[in-house]
């Protein structure tokens, strides 16, 4: 049986390499993308279980990728855990309301993250860590 | 909807004229200069004031711009020449394309030197155009608009948290990979240590740099400050055991935003640990009534009346905090301020001699008539 995928977006290379070594440590297959257009391409064919989406990134946003995602009926139950260094209330609300089911803050212990994205996987609960 | 007024030209003109005067204020020696190079003993601006108004400027403040010529010059725009036993010469002064007003000198005897002379005060009337614009303009200038301070505190917020988390996820790798090299989990706790410390050393600067710009972002909504006062506890942590928290058993409801006041809390908390020493401990009171109000006393060596008025002033640390250098760039009790005050508290420091630091945060009641308020924001 394949296993799950999870997409990681991150235009930071070394946090990409980072989840990417993590999640695919956690049992998941991990495919990574630098920017959101190149995510939106990659989500047809290879249709993950989940998301991690940085939220400021060159050429198509975190939170724009969220929405697109969000409007496809296809990707109804692809979780999205937000993992932003953006702070700020506002940002946090706006991630939320694009979408993510999670929005974890930068800097999280990568265990952290790992155990969110498990969780988010199983119940796909909206909360702010 | 948006409403935009467009000027008519005799406004359009005096609102230019008005700009000029004052932008024209700034420039110096003009009256000298036009007499001294046109050798003629006086010389005059006027500058438009309202439609059918001037205003003359002069070296004696007495004399007036002859009317018949500004008139002249502002119908034809040109430079205008008079020598018919008094020497009169006026250039058009412009601003934004129009004639706001002229530059002239006179004398008493006939000359006849008209056509150099007035090409001369022509072209001093351009200079004092061009200076005049750039002072206006320099004078008006707004700052540039990259300032939209949210954009520029989370910018800063990203750059610097961007490498801290790597830095943490590579630490916690390093963790399994070396697990059986002595010392390795000393040394990725250190760095797991001074992440953390930067990373609250970040958050300071963003909650101070929002007090500063009036931009502290909140949802104010009913809530218990005893719970706010157990999570601002555990969040600061206390592994020895010198907190002394007593809390009320019913909920002390207070109309905030949870969030921040935890960090307004957690800051107090904080200071208390950090300046009570090692074996000191801090005594932590929440009160309900007359209005809901936290005490923090620590067992510290307090601070003098100087101290005292200055402290919560940003970056201001007491003598004692910078004498044994302690980390932190002296923001703590001013972001407690700041948030406090922006939900209508006070928080007000007393430190009697031989005592401790006592810090005494006082936030509005909740009552049932906020329950409008609460949901309109």
């Amino acid at each position: 049986m394949s296993r799950e995928i999870v997409l990681i977006v991150e235009d930071d290379a070394d946090m990409r390499e980072l989840l990417t070594h993590l999640v695919g440590n956690a049992g998941y297959e991990c495919v990574g993308a630098p920017d959101g257009r190149t995510a939106a391409r990659m989500i047809v064919t290879a249709e993950p279980i989940a998301m991690i989406l940085d939220v400021e990134m060159p050429d198509m946003d975190g939170l724009d990728l969220c929405r697109l995602v969000r409007d496809d009926p296809a990707n109804r139950d692809t979780t999205i855990v937000m993992f932003s260094a953006n702070v700020h209330p506002d940002a946090i609300a706006a991630g939320l309301a694009a979408g993510a089911d999670r929005y974890l803050l930068k800097p999280l212990s990568p265990r952290h993250v790992i155990a969110e994205l498990r969780e988010a996987i199983s119940e796909r609960a909206p909360s702010v860590v | 909807m948006t409403v935009t007024t467009t000027l008519g030209p005799v406004d359009a003109r005096r609102a230019a004229a008005a700009r000029y005067r004052a932008a024209m204020a700034e420039v110096p020696q003009i009256l000298d200069l036009a007499a001294e190079a046109c050798q003629a003993p006086t010389a005059l601006i006027v500058v438009t004031t309202g439609a059918d108004s001037v205003v003359t400027y002069g070296r004696d403040g007495a004399a007036e711009f002859p009317a018949l010529l500004w008139e002249h010059v502002k119908a034809t725009g040109r430079l205008t020449v008079i020598d018919d036993g008094r020497f009169m010469v006026a250039a058009p002064l412009r601003h934004e394309g129009h004639v706001v007003g002229a530059l002239g000198v006179f004398d008493d005897l006939p000359r006849c030197d008209g056509e150099q002379t007035g090409r001369l005060l022509a072209a001093i009337a351009r200079r004092v155009d061009e200076e005049t614009r750039l002072r206006h303009r320099s004078a008006n200038q707004p700052f540039p608009a990259a300032a939209d301070h949210h954009d520029v505190v989370s910018a800063i917020s990203h750059e610097i948290r961007t490498p801290l988390a790597n830095i943490v996820g590579f630490a916690e790798m390093l963790v399994d990979t070396t697990a059986d090299v002595p010392g390795s989990d000393r040394r990725v706790d250190a760095i797991r240590r001074n992440t953390d410390r930067l990373c609250r050393t970040v958050d300071n600067l963003m909650h101070a740099a929002s007090l500063q710009m009036g931009q502290l972002v909140g949802e104010r909504r009913a809530v218990d400050l005893a719970e706010i006062v157990s999570r601002a506890a555990a969040a600061v942590g206390d592994p020895g055991d010198r907190l002394d928290v007593r809390l009320p058993g019913d909920p002390v409801q207070v109309l905030a935003d949870a969030r921040l006041v935890q960090v307004a809390v957690e800051h107090l908390l904080a200071n208390a640990l950090r300046f009570s020493g090692a074996d000191g401990s801090v005594a932590v009171s929440l009160t309900a009534e007359p209005a809901p109000a936290l005490t923090v006393r620590d067992s510290g060596p307090g601070l003098g009346a100087d101290e005292l008025g200055s402290l919560g002033t940003p970056f201001v640390r007491g003598a004692q905090a910078r004498d044994d250098q302690v980390p932190g760039l002296g923001l703590g009790l001013s972001i407690c301020r700041g948030i406090v005050h922006a939900h209508g508290g006070a928080l007000s420091l007393t430190s009697p001699p031989g005592e401790g630091l006592t810090a005494r945060i006082t936030l509005p009641e909740f009552d049932k008539h906020d329950d409008a308020l609460e949901g309109a924001q």
